[in-house]
């Protein structure tokens, strides 16, 4: 009866012992009032792969808005500043490797916010895992019907970015200042975002009295182009529309060269953006024109862009934009939150209603979990992409046209 | 579509079939010699295009004139790596050397992108985008420098492998090594040559893509399953058969485009791969076991 007892107390001291250390877990980090060591956020972006032009300024975009924050003190959590732990994998431009690499972050992690990655491909992979997870996710380089076409009931993931049904619009309003045939010749990746703006171009060209003469849609890492280049020619296409990867882009407009077609105008979408394109092709891309959404106008967007080739060497590119604005937002969504439970966070990502460097954001203004930002016109023009359509302000150059 | 089109498309996917052999010669010579399968001959291609890259920018030295340089140090360095790295796997069964040919292949991507960044690179000259117009079909200069190069150097990979010795001395211990080494030949040696030679044509390979397509650090994965489609189409080991698969394949991939558009070129060219392969297992030249 004796040992009865003993053994009685001995598992009760173990079951309060239990409790009082689950208690304390608890507390460790992930309650309002509480601060943990760090805030641990990440993200899997393309290092490697076909699509690494965009990882690169994703990286600096990224690194830099958390640098900031930690010069800063870090993010005041409870009654202390917490520093904030940014980790990045890379997902080899894979969406299964940015589905895992988010699992990862996660689950063995414990990030308590994310980021995303770069194009819809990879950007859906990984929010899909934040939405089921239940972690904030803010993400840019993801087209917004393309970001909506995978779901339209987000509930932890924002996106900024354009909206390609204004997007596309904006080659046929170029198009309308200069004189061409009319005749277009549209080239679209099998992409998500491929697919979707081919279907928009094809639904707009009639709008704007223009005539799609030849579409060809074909799988990233397609090598040979030549079948679709000799239809478009043949077809009369004065005009070349684009949406495609930078490698394949850059194949692309070398065999048009080669084979001797030559439109009037031509908007490389998406591959053309990053300065590797001018690099990779030198004069024979000059005159080429690629939507725009960011271009450092402000004294704010010129240090950005100053920060960025000082410390990197590089050109920019408008990549370092939407990606440190989305950091930038996750963090002060944080930072208003004060805490580091999903649904605070959730919360304040939510009311986000600021101006940041890349212009104003607000999730509720158009389509639910998406700030749009506004498209312009740019054009590679001595190695640098010049403004030279822009219906909501300035312009920077004239437009080169016919190509040279 | 007009029969222009249908032509134009089977003309240069033909000339294109060019550049598919001369990238999967190094695989066959490999295979055929060895029996390894060279997994890590995509990153050599892909190590060429970079270094032809840089010397171009060094230098500012033509992409194909930079092969006299290339070639020789592409050539040291396959030797290199069979000498001190594989030769001493070959006798330890078949995964052995596979899987180190798989970590060398990992290892060489991330030096790349240790070295040369992610960056899409391209080797552009005055002529690379020039065309000729043969009867009403421009024909890219590029594809037809290939087509040629493709021939000259299978026939002169031929002549080798049957003219000299040590071309003899590959066949040999090709087909025994123990009885080619009783004859006096030392199959390590050979070995090490076979895989200096076929790095060799990896420059070629390698300058010849960075010429007419673009790359970056992962590129050589594409071109490494387009080799094997060759190689195995052609006749495992089979020098003039890589010739013809590369043809064939470039054709077939021609013509797919033309007839069904740019998005189905490779569906058909793995079509008439499968139907080869149901109609001769060895491929179109290679020998039957049965």
């Amino acid at each position: 009866m004796v040992r009865k007892g003993r053994w009685k107390k001995r598992v009760l001291m173990m079951l309060c012992l239990i409790l009082v250390g689950g208690m304390l877990a608890g507390c460790s980090g992930f309650g309002q009032g509480s601060a943990p060591k760090e805030i641990v956020i990440g993200a899997s972006i393309p290092m490697t792969g076909a699509l690494s032009a965009f990882g690169s300024y994703e990286k600096w975009g990224y690194e830099t808005a958390v640098k900031e924050v930690n010069d800063a003190g870090g993010i005041q959590i409870g009654n202390r500043k917490v520093p904030v732990k940014l980790i990045l994998y890379d997902d080899e431009s894979r969406p299964e490797k940015a589905t895992s690499n988010v699992q990862r972050l996660v689950t063995r992690d414990k990030a308590v916010a994310l980021l995303g990655s770069a194009t819809p491909p990879l950007v859906l992979a990984g929010a899909e895992v934040a939405e089921r997870n239940k972690v904030p996710f803010v993400t840019g380089i993801a087209p917004i019907r393309a970001f909506l076409s995978a779901r339209t009931d987000w509930q932890y993931v924002w996106d900024i970015f354009f909206d390609e049904l204004n997007m596309t619009q904006v080659p046929f309003k170029v198009l309308d200042q200069l004189d061409t045939n009319r005749k277009v010749a549209l080239f679209t990746d099998n992409e998500a975002d491929g697919v979707q703006m081919g279907k928009l171009w094809n639904e707009f060209a009639p709008q704007y009295n223009y005539e799609i003469v030849y579409h060809a849609s074909f799988p990233v890492g397609t090598t040979d182009y030549g079948d679709m280049i000799r239809r478009a020619q043949e077809a009369g296409a004065e005009i070349v529309i684009a949406q495609m990867i930078t490698p394949d882009v850059i194949s692309l407009w070398k065999q048009m060269e080669t084979l001797g077609y030559k439109p009037k105008a031509a908007f490389l979408e998406k591959g053309a953006e990053p300065v590797e394109f001018y690099e990779a092709l030198g004069k024979s891309a000059e005159g080429v024109m690629v939507s725009g959404y960011w271009y450092p106008f402000s004294e704010e967007g010129k240090q950005l862009r100053e920060r960025f080739e000082k410390e990197t060497g590089n050109t920019y590119s408008q990549h370092i934009a939407d990606t440190y604005v989305a950091a930038k937002v996750l963090l002060d969504a944080i930072a208003r939150a004060g805490s580091t439970k999903a649904e605070d966070i959730a919360k304040a990502i939510d009311e986000t209603d600021k101006e940041y460097v890349i212009g104003h954001i607000n999730f509720k203004k158009g389509e639910p979990h998406t700030s749009e930002l506004p498209t312009f016109m740019l054009q590679w023009q001595n190695g640098d992409t010049q403004v030279v359509f822009n219906e909501h302000g300035e312009t920077t150059a004239d437009i080169i046209f016919p190509l040279p | 579509m007009s029969s222009t089109t249908l032509i134009a498309g089977l003309v240069t996917g033909l000339l294109l079939g060019g550049l598919f052999a001369i990238c999967a010669l190094g695989l066959s010579l490999v295979f055929g010699i060895m029996r390894l399968v060279n997994v890590v001959h995509g990153e050599l291609l892909v190590l060429a295009a970079y270094l032809n890259f840089t010397l171009g920018r060094w230098a500012g030295i033509d992409p194909l004139l930079s092969l006299l340089i290339l070639v020789p140090i592409m050539f040291g360095f396959g030797f290199l790596i069979q000498k001190t790295i594989l030769n001493p796997l070959m006798n330890k069964g078949d995964e052995a050397p596979l899987l180190t040919a798989f970590g060398l292949s990992i290892i060489a991507q991330n030096l790349f992108l240790l070295i040369w960044k992610a960056d899409t690179r391209s080797l552009n000259t005055e002529y690379t985008g020039l065309g000729l117009p043969v009867a009403g079909i421009q024909i890219p200069l590029m594809y037809l420098l290939e087509f040629v190069i493709a021939i000259v150097l299978i026939l002169l990979v031929h002549l080798f492998m049957r003219k000299t010795f040590l071309g003899k001395a590959m066949r040999a211990a090709a087909l025994d090594a123990d009885t080619a080494r009783v004859m006096g030949i030392n199959p390590k040696f050979v070995y090490a040559f076979t895989y200096g030679m076929g790095s060799a044509v990896a420059a070629l390979g390698g300058t010849l893509i960075a010429m007419t397509f673009s790359f970056v650090p992962t590129t050589g994965l594409v071109w490494l399953l387009n080799g094997f489609v060759v190689v195995v189409l052609g006749g495992l080991g089979s020098v003039f058969g890589t010739l013809g698969a590369g043809f064939l394949l470039g054709a077939a991939e021609g013509l797919g485009g033309a007839i069904f558009g740019t998005g189905y070129r490779e569906l058909v060219g793995y079509i008439i791969f499968l139907i080869v392969l149901i109609m001769r297992p060895s491929g179109l030249f290679g020998r039957s076991n049965g």
